[in-house]
């Protein structure tokens, strides 16, 4: 199973505190964005151009990167949570489907641990459950167990000088679910009122290379049982 | 006594002439539109229709006329329905013009996705610059005055209009009963080269699904599928991204064993000459679609049984009730 890439965790404050002239007292509650941003080895991610070097020194570029992501939890230090319920798509190509502002307002505090599912965790990954566009695509057939693919990478890479095409597509493969969960515990994130955005970064090198490292030349389509 | 006859003469024409008004007064066309209750079939996606031309049966009735009546074409030589015969799923082999089919769920419109957005954006696009529609022969005409009052309160017809009813018809066009459908629905079981060839198609032996998955048989994007090692711009004509040479939209593959010939360019005859092509004829060039992975051995290599199980699978897909849904024929035949 790779495990992947959401590497770096900023949070950024989004508006500033409003002074406000009554006495009642102001809510400390806030809304949290996530912003999902895409890198190669620090560098901003740019499409379609073989200009990236994995750790088994391919060439790669990147035409396409889709995915799902679900189940955020925020948890302050005494163990309250806060679910986000329901599943995020993100487009890396398409801005407007990289970003989420919470629909849930989160009670004032810190909150020191961030968990979510990268995937779809079995109760969601069920046929039907996205008829829209953009998420319809990411169907996962019948015939391979149903549901949705996870993630669909795709791109070129030079391959002694042939440039070749790589998939590598995640999803679950009839009883497999293969979907990784995430968990971070050094947020810090404190909720005083203002909303605040949290950035999550994910390394696309991270995922050739982790837990074992990836050779397209040898492996340039990851998809059924390879 | 002269005078009096011609008094009652002008008397009697000026009651007439009252009557006349008051009769015609009861007839004017109101707008007073009943709304269409378009039914999404069970699984599709969400059907957006814009608050600005809400479906209603008058709109779908006048845009089922203009897609039959070549008073639409300046030259009153053409109509929609001549290149988009409904008995090939509202297309013509001769022309190898794109179906009409299911076109509510799409959101980029011909081959090369010229024109984005709604039903109502292609529609106009139609009326504006293909058929040159002449609004004064309309506004001349009849009977369409009254129809465009009567569905979209029209006092003068103008392309919107036009347009607006085109796609309120358009909408109505949905194929979703085909063999596969009802298969769906647990109301008939495949046969085994029906079965096999649906196992083809959904897995990465066979690998249709990844542009031609989903209920509706096209992810509506475009792609390079390699069919020239030189490919023509396709997409990048519109969009100016030499990343786009050669790509173009995912038709439907609803209905595709009634819309021959296939391709872009119409370059394949039958069904078999596609699937050869996609077994052993893919063609490898710089902006080929990373999803044709099997580019290196030219094409998925299917067996001649493969092929044979594919094709039965395919033909599920045929929907002989769209072809022959009266709600969608001619309504000047006789």
């Amino acid at each position: 199973m790779r495990s992947l890439l959401i590497a770096v965790i900023t949070i950024v404050f989004l508006l500033p505190s409003l002074s406000s002239c009554k006495k009642e007292t102001v809510s400390k509650d806030a809304k949290v964005s996530f912003s999902f941003n895409h890198y190669v080895d620090g560098q901003t991610l740019e499409f379609d151009t073989i200009k990236y070097t994995n750790e088994a020194g391919n060439q790669y570029g990147v035409s396409t990167l889709k995915y799902f992501v679900s189940d955020f939890v925020l948890t302050d230090a005494d163990g309250k949570s806060v679910n986000f319920e329901g599943a995020f798509f993100v487009d890396a190509k398409e801005i407007e489907n990289n970003s989420f502002v919470s629909s849930t307002t989160i009670p004032a505090g810190t909150y020191n641990k961030l968990s979510f599912v990268f995937g779809l965790n079995d109760e969601m990954n069920i046929n039907a459950a996205f008829p829209n566009p953009p998420e319809n695509i990411m169907e996962w057939p019948v015939p391979l167990g149903g549901g949705y693919h996870y993630m669909k990478l795709e791109g070129k890479f030079d391959s002694a000088n042939i440039i070749k095409n790589f998939q590598a597509h995640t999803g679950r493969l009839m009883e497999n679910p293969h979907f990784i969960n995430i968990s971070i515990s050094d947020l810090n994130l404190l909720i005083d009122g203002s909303d605040k955005t949290i950035n999550l970064n994910m390394d696309v090198n991270k995922w050739w290379v982790t837990p074992n490292t990836l050779d397209l030349n040898n492996i340039s389509g990851i998809m059924e049982n390879e | 006594m002269k005078h009096s006859v011609n008094l009652f003469i002008v008397v009697l024409v000026i009651l007439l002439s009252q009557g006349c008004k008051k009769t015609s007064t009861t007839e004017e066309p109101t707008y007073k539109p009943t709304p269409y209750d378009l039914q999404k079939p069970e699984g599709f996606p969400d059907l957006f229709i814009d608050g600005d031309n809400p479906m209603t049966v008058e709109g779908v009735k006048l845009g089922r006329m203009l897609y039959y009546d070549s008073i639409i074409d300046k030259d009153n030589s053409r109509a929609c329905a001549g290149c988009h015969s409904q008995q090939e799923s509202f297309t013509l082999s001769s022309v190898n013009s794109l179906a009409h089919i299911n076109l509510g769920w799409n959101g980029a419109y011909l081959w090369n996705g010229k024109i984005e957005g709604r039903l109502e954006d292609i529609m106009l696009f139609e009326v504006e610059e293909f058929f040159e529609t002449d609004m004064s022969k309309l506004n001349n005409d009849a009977i369409y005055p009254e129809l465009f009052k009567k569905a979209f309160n029209a006092d003068v017809i103008t392309s919107r209009e036009v347009s607006y009813a085109l796609a309120q018809f358009e909408r109505t066009m949905i194929s979703a009963n085909s063999r596969w459908d009802r298969y769906l629905r647990g109301e008939v079981t495949l046969t085994q080269a029906e079965a096999q060839g649906y196992e083809l198609f959904f897995t990465e032996k066979g690998d249709c699904f990844h542009c031609h998955g989903t209920i509706l048989f096209t992810d509506n994007l475009f792609h390079n599928n390699g069919l020239d090692s030189l490919p023509g711009p396709g997409r990048e004509f519109i969009s100016n991204n030499p990343e786009d040479k050669g790509k173009f939209k995912s038709p439907t593959l609803r209905n595709i064993m009634l819309t021959a010939p296939y391709m872009h360019d119409g370059r394949y005859e039958t069904i078999e000459e596609v699937i050869d092509f996609y077994s052993h004829g893919v063609k490898w060039s710089p902006t080929i679609d990373p999803l044709m992975k099997k580019v290196g051995n030219g094409g998925v290599q299917l067996t001649q049984q493969e092929k044979n199980n594919l094709i039965a699978f395919l033909k599920t897909l045929t929907d002989t009730t769209y072809i022959n849904n009266p709600e969608l024929s001619d309504p000047f035949a006789k």
